[in-house]
């Protein structure tokens, strides 16, 4: 495990934008998008929010190191790959690749709904506090209303006064944040 | 995309895969949206069964996704009981409710009286239409009667036209008759006026005459009648002196012929024909003073032409015959 010094993220940062607003919100993505490209791999959520943070570390310190690296986005998803390896290695129990048998069943699925429903009306509260938020989370997603108009979520990106493409990043945003949260929730 | 969440590209696929949705962040961005769709429509039971067999040997390979469904229908019930108790009528709106339903009675009475005005609506077009074509009708047939109307006040006014020509001709005519009038009215008056002048010498004579009486003329006496001797037939027809050749003027009306009855006749009276028609019966002769005994006929001369007459006396059966001719 890599030792993320504050000098170290401190240029990670500077590195990805001069900008500290737009840097904090480009490592935000990055992160993100290891934390999917892991649970993409087949990796639980739980683990592939700690497997981003680790990989993010080593970007770091090796920026520290003054490595040369010209892209970090390049950089860091071949540091992901070098850490699934590890952590499949070390933890034969979580990994879901090849090495298992095809399940022809209908898969089973977490039996806690009520807990999980419970779970999600505390975290919507706690993750969509801005009531925009809230109405974006719950219009995007409105299946029964997407079916029945196919420009419900051109009409609600107006109604919010975004463009349809800033509406669908919030939504994946908030959505992922939110089901962290539920997961959380459940757990305890 | 779905190829590379549902798990069946290739590792070298999917690493170039991750190089390119790290590197753009909306390609990251679409991806994402397109997992949650995708778990969305099999969490409601949206999908195919081609496409749910798919997704569901993606699972094996991403157990985090089982939780995702999970979430998902967690998100669904979510929202539709937030829509249900967005419906769910709070006390304002329950008294609101109210007045909403004597909205509806009042949208009901408005639908039911829409109703009626456009069946109104259509009784009126089709009314309107029917009155149009009425008065198409009744404007052809006023047309028609303006034309016949037109056509005979055309044909009057050149009636009057003729008429007038006529009169215009005539007016000379006219003009020549009433000075023709006033002639002969002037006639007229100068025959009065010798009229009153001769009744007034007239007078002037009656009065003359009350003073001297004036002898009074003879009346015309008609001419009087040519009297005849005629003597008996004694011989042969048409015989030089037997036959009495009488002069008369043409007024001559009447002539009287004085027969001289024979001496050996005994009869004592006669009967006489005129050319074999008898024309007098009874005749009684007279005696002249020489003792000769004549008849005395009268004869009227418009039936006597100017060839030879034969009269015929018979008395005591016997018969004696008298000829004459008239020459005017």
């Amino acid at each position: 495990m890599a030792i993320l010094t504050a000098t170290a993220f401190a240029f990670l940062l500077e590195r990805l934008d001069a900008d500290e607003n737009k840097a904090a919100a480009k490592y935000e993505e990055l992160r993100l998008k290891l934390v999917k490209c892991f649970v993409w791999r087949g990796c639980a959520a739980a683990n592939a929010d700690k497997l981003a943070d680790e990989t993010l570390d080593r970007v770091a310190a090796k920026l520290a190191q003054t490595v040369e690296v010209q892209n970090i986005n390049a950089y860091a998803v071949e540091v992901s790959r070098y850490i699934w390896l590890e952590f499949k290695r070390k933890h034969k129990e979580y990994a879901f690749g090849d090495e298992l048998p095809i399940i022809t069943d209908a898969p089973e699925f977490p039996d806690e709904p009520d807990t999980r429903l419970s779970c999600l009306k505390s975290c919507l509260a706690e993750v969509t506090p801005d009531t925009n938020d809230h109405l974006l989370i719950l219009g995007y997603y409105d299946a029964d209303e997407n079916d029945k108009n196919k420009h419900h979520r051109k009409n609600l990106a107006d109604k919010l006064g975004l463009t349809i493409n800033t509406l669908k990043v919030k939504a994946c945003r908030l959505r992922v944040r939110l089901e962290k949260c539920i997961n959380e929730c459940v757990k305890k | 995309m779905t190829r590379f969440l549902f798990h069946e590209l290739s590792e070298r696929e999917r690493e170039a895969f991750e190089e390119r949705f790290f590197a753009d962040g909306d390609f990251f961005y679409e991806l994402a949206d397109l997992e949650n769709e995708l778990v969305d429509r099999y969490a409601l039971g949206k999908m195919s069964a081609a496409e749910s067999s798919r997704f569901e040997k993606g699972l094996q390979k991403s157990p985090e996704r089982r939780t995702q469904i999970a979430n998902s229908v967690a998100l669904s019930k979510f929202i539709a009981e937030q829509k249900s108790v967005d419906v769910q009528p709070t006390l304002w709106e329950k008294i609101a409710g109210f007045f909403t339903v004597q909205k509806n009675l009042f949208q009901y009475a408005t639908a039911a009286l829409m109703v009626l005005l456009m069946v109104g609506v259509g009784y009126l077009l089709y009314e309107r239409a029917r009155v149009a074509n009425e008065l198409a009708r009744l404007q052809n047939e006023q047309n028609e009667r303006d034309g016949e109307i037109e056509r005979q006040e055309n044909a009057l006014q050149e009636q009057i036209k003729q008429a007038q020509e006529r009169e215009q001709n005539l007016q000379p005519e006219l003009e020549n008759k009433k000075g023709q009038t006033e002639i002969l009215n002037k006639q007229i008056e100068g025959e009065k006026n010798e009229k009153l002048k001769l009744e007034r010498e007239l007078e002037i004579l009656r009065k003359e005459k009350a003073k001297s009486p004036v002898e009074k003329p003879k009346e015309p006496q008609p001419p009087s009648p040519i009297i005849a001797t005629l003597l008996p037939y004694s011989g042969g027809k048409g015989g030089g002196d037997d036959t009495k050749v009488i002069r008369i003027k043409p007024s001559i009306e009447k002539i009287k012929l004085n027969l001289r009855i024979p001496t050996e006749s005994t009869a004592e009276t006669f009967d006489a024909k005129l050319n074999g028609e008898n024309i007098a019966n009874g005749l009684k002769p007279f005696q002249s003073k020489s003792g000769n005994r004549f008849l005395a006929v009268n004869l009227p001369t418009k039936n006597l032409d100017e060839t030879e007459h034969a009269v015929t006396l018979t008395g005591n059966g016997e018969a004696v015959r008298y000829f004459f001719r008239l020459l005017r």
